[in-house]
């Protein structure tokens, strides 16, 4: 699950809170800021833990492209070298295909 | 030869061999001269706190379960604190200030001297910049708190720009195996025969 603090601060930028142990049952709640629920604070939780599962797609191509510096000498080279790198570009967007597509 | 002079029963000086001393003899010693009697370790306590936490408190805040209780057996001794905390301001968005403070009961020691209007504190965790890696931080400071009443030291921490500072994790997600770093931080107080 996305972290306490995080989904706290989704709901309200402003809160100064503290949490203890990732406990939803250890929050102190600083300064004034109005205490949210904790159902409030679950439920944005799971919001972002949906958001973020959502996007695994996309970390997966991140960590099997080629690197930019392969990019880079791909575009300078040209020829068989840069087709090998959209070979490899295109296979991995295949692997990983986007969210619902 | 060793012994250099030998001019009366209290005059004795030079050097004796090691293989003449007898380690009987040093176990018979049942103290150390009035001369040593300071700066002798008397007592250590410690405390580890293996669990997370994180603030966005602008204000000095405990950093709970980092403490550690001790009672000075003299009011002449000193307590020796050493802190190791690992932490790290999530400055995702570009914010960086964060402070930590050494606090004795209510009272804070270990404190930077004033400075126009710059917020004080003991020490610093680290920024993140480009990656969600922690620093760790070690305070020592050596208190003299006049008491042979027990005594709490723990650790203050405050973000100075509202954002979060994270205390023994890297990164919020618990699932996140290639950044989801936890560490532990602790609080060792030594007292000193002064």
């Amino acid at each position: 699950m996305i972290d306490i603090i995080k989904a706290i601060q989704k709901i309200n930028p402003n809160a100064e809170v503290s949490v203890n142990d990732d406990d939803i049952n250890q929050i102190t709640w600083h300064n004034g800021t109005t205490p949210i629920s904790k159902a409030d604070i679950e439920a944005k939780m799971a919001e972002l833990q949906a958001e973020y599962d959502a996007e695994e797609w996309k970390r997966n191509r991140q960590a099997e492209y080629p690197t930019l510096q392969d990019c880079i000498h791909a575009l300078l080279d040209g020829g068989d070298t840069l087709t090998e790198l959209q070979a490899k570009r295109t296979a991995t967007k295949t692997k990983y295909p986007k969210s619902g597509a | 030869m060793a012994i250099t002079r030998l001019g009366g029963a209290n005059a004795i000086t030079g050097t004796i061999p090691q293989g003449n001393i007898a380690n009987a003899s040093l176990g018979a010693v049942t103290a150390l001269p009035a001369a040593i009697a300071t700066g002798k370790v008397l007592q250590v306590l410690s405390t580890a706190k293996t669990g997370g936490f994180s603030t966005t408190s602008s204000s000095l805040t405990d950093l709970t379960g980092l403490s550690v209780a001790i009672t000075p057996s003299s009011s002449s001794n000193k307590i020796f604190i050493t802190a190791y905390i690992n932490g790290l301001v999530d400055a995702s968005s570009g914010a960086y200030g964060g402070r930590y403070q050494l606090v004795r009961g209510s009272t804070e020691i270990a404190k930077a001297d004033a400075s126009g209007s710059k917020q004080l504190g003991t020490g610093s965790p680290g920024g993140r910049d480009g990656g969600p890696f922690t620093a760790n931080t070690t305070i020592n400071f050596l208190d003299s708190p006049s008491s042979t009443s027990e005594l709490t030291y723990k650790i203050q921490l405050a973000h100075t720009q509202s954002k979060t500072i994270r205390v023994n994790e890297a990164d919020g997600n618990p699932n996140d195996s290639t950044y989801g770093l936890k560490m532990i931080s602790t609080i060792t107080a030594y007292e000193i025969a002064g």
